[in-house]
Parts: C-alpha cells; structure tokens; sequence
C-alpha cells in the first residue's frame, strides 16, 4: 500500500523488524474457502511438517499478527471485514494469499458474489497457487517471503492511523454497505425481505 | 478415559527409538506421492491446436486461440489452475503432462501466465 508520508525506521522499527523476520506471527483469514486451503494451514502446524520450526505461531487477533494468510475467492460479503482485519493489523505487515483462490478468484473467478482474489481489496506481499497449496508450498512461501523483505529497512507511515483509512474506498459500492453500521447492506435498506 | 501407566511407558519406550517424524523439507526434497499433480508442463512439438483443453478446463485457465496464417498460442494462467487433471486426460497427442513441481509462489501475478507461440498448416 502507497503511504503519502513515510518516515525513516529508528532503531526501534528496526529491532521489530528483525524479531519479525525470525518470528512471524500469523494470522489465518477465511474469506469464502472451501476449506481445503484451511485444512493445509492447520496441516502444516502439526508435527508433520511443523511450522513452528521457523518461529511461525498461530495467533488468535489481528493485532498480534505479522502475516495474514488469506485463503478463499473473498465473498462480497466477506471483503469489509478482510479491509477491517487487515487495518487491525500493525505495521509491517505482509499479506499471503493462500491457494488458486485467493490468488486470482480461480473457478470463482467470474461469478457475481466473489471479488475474485485478495488483491482486489488489500496489497498482496506474495500469491501462492494451488489448490489446495501443498503444506510444503505454504513453507515455501513464507520463507520466499521472509528473505526477500527487508523487514528491518521497512519503510512505515508517519503517524499511526486511529480513524478508517482512505483505502476503504478502493472496495466496491455494494461491498461497502455491510462495513458501516450506520449505513445497513441495500437489501436491508430498501426494506428487501430475504 | 484414563492414563494406564502399564501402557504408558512401554509407549513412551517405544516412541524413543521411533525416530523423528517431521520431514526436513527445506533441506531435503519432500517426498511427493508417484500420482501428484503439479505444474503443467507442455509440449508445443506434439500440439496440433484443437483446443479441446481449452474447452475441457473448469477453470479457464487454459486458453487456446488460432490466427489465420496458422499462429497457435497457448496460455496457461498458473494462478487460476486447480491441478484437476483434465487437459492431460483430454489432450489426444498427449502433450501436456503433470509435473510434480508444487514451490511455484511469487509475488508478481503476471509471472503466473506462460505462453507458448508454434505455427501448424
């Protein structure tokens, strides 16, 4: 994502940076998945293949995350609430699209009530297809990703953000709708009983 | 359920001299099945432009189109590709094949989309 105003990182920025790339935190985001993806997620957590080798833990919040994996063709239903975790999220953080799905909206990718990937509606740090993405795969990615970031010479945003960013406004109309409380999905305004 | 402690240790004596269980993957090929599919891998000297892949794809991921002076190009979107199967089932000369090639993260989507250029009569 494209800041206006950057700062440079201090030491401090520099020492999160460098704890992150040896320690990422995920976060596993479900945007419409069949669950195959999920299932490889989880899969790669166990003894198995045992992620956690490389310092990659399963956290329960957005706000202790490094990484999303997203997995799923991101439902319209679904897209304010990705934008919502992924602004939840401290910066630097990286965005992994997990699985043909997320990637490019995959054998979803013309229908109606898919956005038809993760790019459409947050930046995407690296893509990974298949489907479902072997285990193997998924620790691939994360170490591709991981080498290729400098993490400590991350460029971060001047302030912090408190209010909802600008970017909200990259999402289509009607996928918008539901993010807001004050303003309720179409359906339901129009007085559409469904 | 309860915890036998008769049943525990020769368990726990058994588990000793298992050996460890997590594969090496980073340092070592993993160990893929004989029948995994992976990556398409396609032969342009065999292909005679039927587009009988192209048609048989469920995700349209393949996609075959013929000029008039006999220009065959064949793109295959590797992100849209759900590894079914089908287009090397289909293919009657048998020039496409799987490969186990499965590492195929990237973080440019145009890198996804190859594309072969062969001319036929």
């Amino acid at each position: 994502m494209t800041t206006t105003q950057t700062r440079k990182p201090t030491l401090k920025d520099r020492l999160t940076g460098w704890a992150g790339k040896r320690s990422p935190w995920v976060l596993h985001i479900n945007t419409g998945s069949c669950n195959g993806c999920d299932i490889e997620i989880v899969d790669s957590l166990t003894p198995r293949f045992d992620v956690e080798r490389f310092g990659v833990r399963l956290v329960d919040t957005p706000r202790h995350a490094d990484v999303l994996l997203v997995t799923g063709p991101v439902t319209r239903q679904m897209a304010p609430r990705l934008k919502r975790l992924y602004d939840q999220t401290p910066e630097p953080r990286y965005v992994i699209a997990v699985g043909t799905c997320a990637t490019s909206g995959g054998v979803f990718h013309s229908h109606y009530n898919t956005l038809g990937g993760v790019d459409q509606v947050i930046p995407v740090d690296m893509y990974i297809p298949g489907c479902p993405v072997a285990p193997e795969a998924l620790i691939d990615a994360i170490y591709k990703l991981l080498e290729g970031e400098d993490l400590d010479e991350a460029e971060l945003p001047a302030e912090a953000r408190l209010e909802r960013p600008e970017s909200m406004e990259s999402l289509p109309e009607d996928a918008i709708a539901g993010a807001d409380e004050e303003s309720p999905p179409k359906a339901i305004a129009e007085g559409d009983e469904r | 359920m309860s915890i036998v402690p008769g049943r525990v240790i020769p368990e726990a004596i058994r588990t000793l001299f298992r050996g460890r269980v997590t594969s090496r993957y980073p340092a070592e090929e993993p160990d893929k099945p004989e029948r995994f599919r992976g990556r398409l891998e396609f032969d342009e000297s065999k292909c005679t432009g039927c587009g009988l892949c192209a048609r048989n794809c469920p995700a349209d991921a393949l996609e075959v189109t013929r000029e008039e002076d006999g220009t065959i190009t064949w793109r295959y979107d590797v992100s849209r590709c759900i590894y079914c199967g089908q287009c090397v089932e289909t293919c009657p000369v048998g020039s496409i094949i799987n490969t186990k090639e499965f590492e195929l993260a990237g973080d440019e989507k145009g890198e996804f989309v190859r594309e072969h250029q062969f001319e036929r009569e």
